[in-house]
């Protein structure tokens, strides 16, 4: 059992390294960098507490949010899903862009 | 003794003006009658004064047995009856020093004015502060001066209905000191658990860096399309350094107005940028 979910990983790791775009696997990294920003935040609130509990959401909503407008990013750019949008990789990141300008200005207003 | 308060220093202004000769006349009080009658009607109490006496005996006033002054008031050269600016009787408590002043209300055209104790009054003003009162007449005139008339002390009696729903009079003495209650500051963490989870959340993006680095994420496809692509990024950068001012204290209403402003910019560099891309197949 032990020795097929390894072979499971090893095949996974493998196939992810030799066939994932470079442009896939930066999103990826973005996104496995917001997943460990949230982790931290969470951590330190589970530690001390929610005081500020304001600047708490403001910066762990903030880490989700960039999380999933780089799934997003993600699932656009990816050229098996080409078929499914419309859209250019380009306009893909103009949406990443607009919707990270808007995330910004909400999380600055909440940060206190 | 105690220093008059309130109305007293009203009236005690009033005289003091009369003293400098900024005002004409003097005020005198004729005929002040003083009653306290049974509900059946029967006179419990009566006195008649002249100013400046005053009634020694210490009446003794209820709810039930309503107390009425009355008095004349007119001016002490002409004799004429003379139309008050403020008529007051003040009530004042000689052991907690609480004052209340109710007016007198002029009956007529003849300078006669009465005060008359009812029993709302009473419940309102004496049924919760019992005791003895000092009383005094406060009467006022733009022209003619002011006049404090010591009347002399009455009683008054606690309730016998066991009714507590009157409210307290107000009093003019001094109130109980305030103490203000701080909201206590919050407990803050330790400094080092502060660095340490600062450190934990920074130490992400130094990884994410040399993530990148290491699978060869580069800049390069910007010189193909420099001037375009340089002036969207820096629009970008511009808006998020909008977001920190925000944060660190513009306002609301300049920040959107800054916004808007770099909106059109940000939209038409970013499309000529991301256009010219696709054309170049970058």
């Amino acid at each position: 059992m032990s020795a097929s979910t390894t072979d499971i990983l090893s095949r996974l790791a493998h196939d992810y390294t030799t066939e994932t775009p470079l442009r896939l696997k930066a999103i990826d990294a973005y996104m496995v960098f917001c997943v460990a920003v949230g982790v931290a935040q969470f951590a330190y609130c589970l530690l001390v507490g929610t005081f500020p509990y304001n600047a708490f959401l403001a910066g762990f909503g903030s880490a989700v949010a960039c999380f999933v407008f780089a799934a997003n990013l993600r699932i656009k750019t990816n050229v098996k899903n080409a078929a499914q949008f419309a859209g250019t990789p380009e306009g893909a990141f103009a949406e990443f862009v607009f919707c990270h300008i808007t995330l910004h200005f909400i999380v600055a207003n909440f940060l206190g | 003794m105690k220093l008059a308060t309130g109305y007293w220093k009203a009236a005690a202004a009033a005289v003091a003006m009369l003293s400098l000769g900024l005002v004409s006349g003097a005020i005198v009080a004729k005929d002040v009658n003083i009653k306290v009658v049974d509900r059946t009607g029967d006179k419990l109490f009566g006195k008649q004064l002249e100013y400046p006496a005053t009634f020694d005996k210490v009446p003794k006033i209820q709810s039930t047995t309503p107390l009425s002054i009355s008095f004349k008031a007119e001016t002490a050269d002409a004799d004429t009856p003379l139309r008050l600016d403020q008529a007051l009787v003040s009530f004042q408590h000689t052991a907690t020093g609480n004052e209340v002043a109710l007016p007198a209300k002029a009956v007529g055209k003849s300078g006669v004015f009465k005060m008359e104790i009812t029993r709302k009054l009473f419940r309102k003003h004496f049924d919760s502060a019992p005791g003895k009162y000092n009383v005094a007449l406060v009467l006022g005139s733009y022209t003619e001066g002011g006049l404090f008339y010591k009347l002399g002390d009455v009683f008054m009696a606690e309730s016998s209905s066991k009714s507590q729903t009157s409210v307290a009079s107000p009093g003019y003495g001094p109130k109980e000191e305030i103490r203000h209650r701080f909201a206590e500051s919050q407990r803050m963490p330790n400094v080092v658990v502060s660095l340490v989870f600062s450190c934990a959340v920074v130490v992400p993006l130094v990884v994410l860096l040399a993530v990148w680095a290491r699978l060869g994420v580069n800049v390069d496809n910007l010189q193909k399309e420099a001037a375009g692509s340089i002036a969207f990024l820096g629009l970008v950068a511009a808006y998020m350094s909008l977001a920190v001012a925000y944060w660190v204290g513009v306002k609301l209403f300049p920040t959107l107005a800054y916004a808007l402003v770099l909106a059109l910019p940000t939209f038409v560099t970013g499309r000529y940028a991301l256009s010219k891309r696709i054309q170049k197949g970058i």
